[in-house]
C-alpha cells in the first residue's frame, strides 16, 4: 500500500490527491481485499493494472489541470488585456534586444574565426622598433618559416591586392594572394572545384584564380559553371580551379578573387627581407602552445640576426590566436553592448515584475476567496505562473520575431566595426539565450506576484514594500546611466556634425578612375587623359567645376617624412602627400592663402609643390615665408627637392574628429599616378549626376575603370558612421529603459495607491485636500528616484569615463547633459505617478472609510 | 450568467464515462461499488481501475454532472469512511443523450441491413 501511494504522489498533481487519494487507496484496498481471495495471480494482475492506470491517468490529470490553468489565465487576460498587452511588449522588447545583440556578441566575441578548430590557429608578425603595431612577415621569411618550423601542421599566407577584372563591365575588385595551402590549413573547403596546386603556387605557375560565389553566380550563373572558364584578371587571362562561398570572407568581406602567391612572390621586389608585406596564419600542431611555436620562432629570429646582423636589427616575432587577432578591435564595444543589453533585460524583468505586482495587488481579495474555498498555495502559485508563463510565451514569440528586424538593423550600422570575418545571424545559441531570458523573466515575474498576493493575504508586508523601492531604485539608477551616456554621446555627434572639415562636402559627388596601362604608358599620356576628362566633365551641362585627385578626401592617404632644405632636424614630422589636376582647390573650396593653384605647366620644368598652413607655421613664421622654399616627403636619399609654390588651408583629410595634418599637393603631371578620383561639384543633386559624369569619361576611353562612385556628404558622414550607430543604438536602450522605467514607477505607485486605499481616505477625512494628497503621492514615487538617479549620475558619468574616446567636443563630465537628464528623470518620474497620485486625491473617504 | 445546459455539449461518451454515469443511475454508489457493477454488467469486459474511475469522477463532479452526497443510501451497506457519487438532473440528461444517440446509431446500423432486427422488444 506504501508503494502505491508513493506511485500517487509522484503521478498525480497535488490538487487532485488532496482530493481523491484516501478514496482511491481505500477502493483499492477493497479490489486487493477481493484478489486475494481469487489467490496470487488475481493480486498480481490487479497491480499489473493498477500500476499502469496511475501511469496512464496521473499525466492525463496534470494536463487537464493545465487545460483549467490556461482557461483561467485566457479570462484574466480578457478582463485586463491592456494591462497583459504591456506587459509582454515589456518583455519582448528585452527578449528582442537579448536575442540580437546576444547573436552578434556570440559571432564577434565569442567566434570571431569561423573556422573549425579555431582555437589551434596563429598569427604571425614581426615587432619592429620603429612602430607600436607589429608589421607582416616579408615573403623569405613566410617561405623559411614554411619549410622548417616543427611546431605547425602547416604554415600559410596570404596578401591583400587590389586586381582589374576584365569582362563585360571591366572593374577593380578586391584580391587576394594566398598559399596553395591556405585553405586547407584554415579548413575551409570550397563551394566547388580544387585547392591551387604547389606548382600553380610557384613562379611560373599557370595562371588560376578562384573567384568568390557570387562573381560566379553574376559571371557563369552558377558556382559550378564557373570552373574551368577563363576570366581576365589585370589583362591575362587566367583558368578559374575554385569557387569560394560568400560566407568564407577570408581575408575579408569584399574579396571576390583569390590568386596564388607563388608567382608574385618571386618578383625582385619581394626577394627583400625589408619587404613586410605576407601575412601569416599557421595551425599549430596537436604537441605545440603559442608558448613553445613562439620560443621556435624566437630561436629562428636569433639564427637570422646572427646570419645578417644587418638585416631588421631589433625585430621581435610574435605568435597570437588568431582569433585576438581578429576580434581585438571591437572587442571592447561588444562588451559595452553586452552590458548593456544585460542591464536592459535585468530592467525588462524588473519591470515586468513590478506591472505584475501591482496586478497582483488588485486580486488580493481573489486569492483571499480562492485560499478560504480551499485552493492550496502551491495551486495559486502554479495558477500564478501558468498565466505569466503565458505573457512570457507571448512576449517570447514577438521577441524573436523583432529580434530579427533588430539583428539586420545593428548588423547593417556595425558593419565596419564587426570583425571581417563574422556574418552574424539569428543562431541556436541566441534563440536559447532568448529563451532563457523569458524563462527567468518568467520565473521572477511569475513567482513575484503570487507570493505578493499570498503575503498580502497575511497581512502588510514592509518588506515586500522596501524590495518593490530597491528594484525601482535599482530600475531609475541603470536606466539614467544609459541615458546619460546616450545624451553625452548625442551631444559629441551633434559638434562632430559642426566641424568644419576645411572644404566644402555639399552637391559633390566622386569617383575613381582607373586606366587600363597598355597604351597609356607614354610620358605624360595618363595627365592627358585626365585633363582631356576633366575638360568634358566641366562642359557637362549642370557640373559647376571639376578636378581629379588622389587619394581622396576623407582617407588617410600616403604619408611620408618631411625633410626641409636649412633644417638638419625636422622633429620627425610626417606629412600626407596627394597628386591632383589643376583646379582641385577651387573645386573643393580649400582657399589658397599664399601663392597659387597649380596650372598645366607645372610638373613640366622644376618640380613644385603646394603646403598646407599648418605644414607653413611649423617651419616658418607665415605662409609667405615658406613660398619657394624647397622639402622632400618620403625617404631622403631617393626623393627630390620640390620647391613650394602656395600655401592652402588645412583640411581635416582623415576624419572629421581629428585635427588636420601635415598635408602636400604635387601636380599629377609631375609624377603620374594612373589612377585619380574625379571630383565634381554640381548646381543640383550631385548623385543623379554621376551617370552622366561617367558616361562622358567613358566616351573617351571605353576601357577605363569607374568605381566607387559616391556623394562627397555620403563620404563625410561614412567618417562617422560608427560614432552615430553606437550613440543611435545607446539611444535606443536609453529610450526603451526609460520607458519601461515609466511603466515600472506607474506600476508601483498604482500598487502603493491601491493598497493604501484606507489610508487615504482617512487623510481625506481628516481634511488633506486633493492638491495635498496628489503632492503626497508624487513626492512618494520621487523619493526612491531621487536616489536611483544619484547612482545612474555616478554611473553615467563612469561609462562616458569609458567611453571617452568616442566623444568629440564633449568631456565625460559634461555639466549641461547632466542636469538635462536630472530635469528629464524628475519630470518622467513625476509624470508616471501623475495618474496614480490622481486617483488617491479622488478617493471618496466615505466610500473608503466603509470598505474592510 | 451562467450559459444554458446543454447534454449536447458533452457528447460522446467514452465508454467508461458511459458505463459509470450508467452505474450511478439507479442509485448513489461509492468508487468500489462502481468498479464492481460495471465490471459485473459488462461480464469483465470493461474494468475500472481507481485512477481512471476517480480521474472521470473528479470531471464529472467539475462538469455538475454528478455530485458527493451527505445521506447514505442505504444505512446497511453504508461504510461512513467512504464517498458517495449521485447523478445529478444533468448528469442523469447527458446519459439520456448518450443513449439516444447510440440508439439512433444502432437504429441507422438496421436500416442499412448492418444488423438484424432483435427478436424480443
Amino acid at each position: 500500500m506504501r508503494f502505491l501511494r508513493r506511485l500517487l504522489r509522484i503521478a498525480f498533481p497535488e490538487e487532485f490527491r488532496a482530493g481523491y487519494e484516501r478514496e482511491m487507496l481505500r477502493t483499492f484496498s477493497a479490489q486487493h481485499a477481493e484478489a486475494h481471495r481469487g489467490g496470487r495471480v488475481a493480486v498480481l494482475k490487479l497491480w499489473l493494472e493498477t500500476i499502469a492506470d496511475v501511469v496512464h491517468s496521473g499525466p492525463r490529470q496534470h494536463l487537464e489541470q493545465l487545460r483549467h490553468d490556461l482557461q483561467y489565465a485566457l479570462r484574466a487576460f480578457r478582463r485586463r488585456p491592456g494591462f497583459y498587452a504591456v506587459t509582454a511588449a515589456v518583455l519582448a522588447i528585452g527578449i528582442a534586444s537579448t536575442t540580437a545583440i546576444f547573436s552578434i556578441v556570440d559571432a564577434a566575441l565569442w567566434r570571431p574565426v569561423p573556422f573549425e578548430a579555431a582555437d589551434r590557429l596563429v598569427a604571425i608578425r614581426e615587432l619592429t622598433p620603429q612602430d607600436a603595431q607589429p608589421w607582416e612577415l616579408s615573403y623569405p621569411s613566410f617561405v623559411d618559416l614554411r619549410a622548417n618550423a616543427t611546431s605547425f601542421e602547416s604554415v600559410a599566407a596570404f596578401m591583400r591586392n587590389g586586381v582589374r577584372l576584365g569582362g563585360r563591365e571591366p572593374r577593380s575588385t578586391e584580391a587576394a594572394l594566398i598559399s596553395a595551402n591556405l585553405w586547407p590549413t584554415l579548413r575551409v573547403r570550397l563551394m566547388a572545384g580544387r585547392n591551387f596546386s604547389v606548382e600553380e603556387d610557384d613562379a611560373g605557375g599557370a595562371p588560376v584564380v578562384m573567384i568568390s560565389n557570387r562573381l560566379a553566380v553574376d559571371r557563369f550563373g552558377a558556382a559550378a559553371n564557373a570552373i574551368g572558364q577563363a576570366v581576365s584578371i589585370d589583362s591575362t587571362a587566367s583558368t578559374i580551379v575554385g569557387v569560394v562561398a560568400d560566407s568564407t570572407r577570408f581575408p575579408d568581406a569584399d574579396v571576390d578573387v583569390w590568386m596564388p602567391l607563388g608567382p608574385f612572390g618571386s618578383e625582385p621586389f619581394m626577394r627583400y627581407r625589408s619587404v613586410h608585406t605576407t601575412l601569416v596564419v599557421a595551425r599549430l600542431r596537436d604537441a605545440a602552445t603559442i608558448d613553445t611555436a613562439r620560443a621556435e620562432l624566437e630561436a629562428w629570429m636569433d639564427a637570422q640576426h646572427a646570419r645578417d646582423p644587418k638585416g631588421d636589427p631589433g625585430h621581435r616575432i610574435v605568435v597570437r590566436s588568431l582569433a585576438s587577432q581578429v576580434s581585438a578591435p571591437s572587442r571592447s564595444v561588444v562588451a559595452a553592448l553586452l552590458g548593456a543589453v544585460a542591464l536592459l533585460l535585468a530592467v525588462t524583468c524588473s519591470s515586468a515584475g513590478m506591472l505584475l505586482l501591482t496586478r497582483g495587488s488588485g486580486r488580493a481579495t481573489e486569492v483571499a476567496i480562492r485560499l478560504s474555498l480551499g485552493a492550496s498555495r502551491s495551486r495559486l502559485t502554479r495558477q500564478f505562473l501558468t498565466e505569466t508563463a503565458c505573457v512570457a510565451l507571448i512576449g517570447a514569440v514577438l521577441g524573436i520575431a523583432g529580434a530579427q528586424a533588430l539583428l539586420a538593423y545593428l548588423v547593417g550600422g556595425l558593419q565596419d566595426t564587426l570583425p571581417p570575418l563574422v556574418v552574424p545571424a539569428i543562431n541556436g545559441a541566441a534563440l536559447a539565450a532568448a529563451l532563457g531570458a523569458a524563462a527567468v523573466a518568467t520565473m521572477v515575474c511569475g513567482v513575484a506576484p503570487a507570493a505578493a498576493a499570498l503575503s498580502f493575504v497575511r497581512g502588510p508586508a514592509p518588506a515586500a514594500e522596501r524590495q518593490r523601492h530597491r528594484l525601482l531604485i535599482a530600475q531609475v539608477a541603470v536606466s539614467c546611466a544609459l541615458v546619460v551616456l546616450a545624451v553625452i554621446l548625442g551631444r559629441s555627434l551633434d559638434r562632430l556634425f559642426r566641424v568644419d572639415p576645411g572644404f566644402r562636402t555639399d552637391r559633390m559627388v566622386m569617383m575613381q578612375v582607373a586606366l587600363p596601362l597598355p597604351g597609356y604608358d607614354g610620358p605624360g599620356a595618363v595627365p592627358r587623359f585626365f585633363e582631356s576628362a576633366l575638360a568634358r566633365v566641366r562642359a557637362l551641362p549642370g557640373v559647376v567645376a571639376a578636378t581629379a585627385g588622389g587619394p581622396p578626401p576623407f582617407t588617410s592617404g600616403s604619408v611620408g617624412s618631411v625633410h626641409v632644405e636649412g633644417f638638419r632636424d625636422t622633429g620627425g614630422a610626417v606629412a600626407t602627400y596627394r597628386r591632383i589636376q589643376p583646379g582641385y582647390f577651387a573645386t573643393l573650396g580649400i582657399p589658397v592663402i599664399a601663392g597659387r593653384d597649380f596650372n598645366t605647366n607645372d610638373g613640366a620644368g622644376e618640380m613644385v609643390v603646394v603646403v598646407n598652413q599648418g605644414l607653413a607655421r611649423r617651419f616658418w613664421t607665415s605662409a609667405e615665408d615658406a613660398l619657394g622654399k624647397r622639402i622632400k616627403i618620403g625617404v631622403a636619399e631617393r626623393e627630390p627637392w620640390v620647391r613650394i609654390i602656395g600655401v592652402v588651408g588645412d583640411v581635416r583629410n582623415r576624419t572629421l574628429a581629428e585635427a588636420p595634418e601635415l598635408a602636400t599637393y604635387e601636380p599629377h603631371r609631375q609624377r603620374p599616378w594612373n589612377g585619380l578620383f574625379v571630383m565634381a561639384r554640381t548646381d543640383g543633386d550631385a548623385a543623379t549626376m554621376a551617370p552622366t559624369i561617367q558616361r562622358a569619361i567613358r566616351e573617351l576611353e571605353a576601357d577605363v575603370v569607374i568605381s566607387r562612385t559616391q556623394t562627397m556628404d555620403a563620404r563625410a558622414a561614412g567618417t562617422f558612421a560608427a560614432r552615430r550607430f553606437y550613440t543611435v543604438v545607446v539611444g535606443a536602450f536609453a529610450v526603451a529603459t526609460a520607458l519601461l522605467v515609466a511603466l515600472a514607477v506607474y506600476g508601483a505607485t498604482s500598487y502603493s495607491v491601491n493598497s493604501r486605499f484606507r489610508e487615504f481616505g482617512v487623510r481625506a477625512a481628516v481634511g488633506a485636500s486633493a492638491t495635498a494628497l496628489k503632492r503626497f503621492v508624487v513626492f512618494e514615487a520621487l523619493r526612491p528616484a531621487a536616489v536611483g538617479l544619484a547612482a545612474g549620475l555616478a554611473g553615467g558619468a563612469l561609462a562616458s569615463f569609458a567611453a571617452r574616446g568616442l566623444l568629440y567636443g564633449v568631456g565625460p563630465f559634461d555639466t549641461v547633459s547632466y542636469v538635462a537628464v536630472v530635469a528629464l528623470f524628475l519630470a518622467l518620474v513625476a509624470l508616471a505617478s501623475w495618474q496614480p497620485a490622481t486617483r488617491a486625491a479622488r478617493i471618496d473617504p466615505t466610500v473608503a472609510l466603509r470598505t474592510e | 450568467m451562467a450559459a444554458r445546459f446543454n447534454p449536447d455539449d458533452h457528447l460522446p461518451l467514452t465508454a467508461a464515462m458511459f458505463e459509470v454515469l450508467l452505474a450511478l443511475a439507479d442509485g448513489d454508489k461509492h468508487g468500489y461499488a462502481i468498479i464492481k457493477e460495471v465490471r459485473a454488467r459488462s461480464d469483465g469486459r470493461v474494468r475500472l481501475s481507481a485512477g481512471t474511475l476517480y480521474g472521470l469522477l473528479k470531471r464529472f463532479i467539475d462538469a455538475g454532472l454528478i455530485a458527493e452526497c451527505d445521506e447514505r443510501p442505504d444505512p446497511a451497506l453504508d461504510d461512513e469512511r467512504r464517498r458517495y457519487y449521485r447523478l445529478t438532473p444533468q448528469g442523469r440528461a447527458v446519459a439520456v443523450a448518450e443513449t439516444r444517440r447510440m440508439e439512433a446509431a444502432v437504429l441507422q446500423a438496421r436500416s442499412k441491413q448492418l444488423i438484424k432486427k432483435s427478436r424480443t422488444t
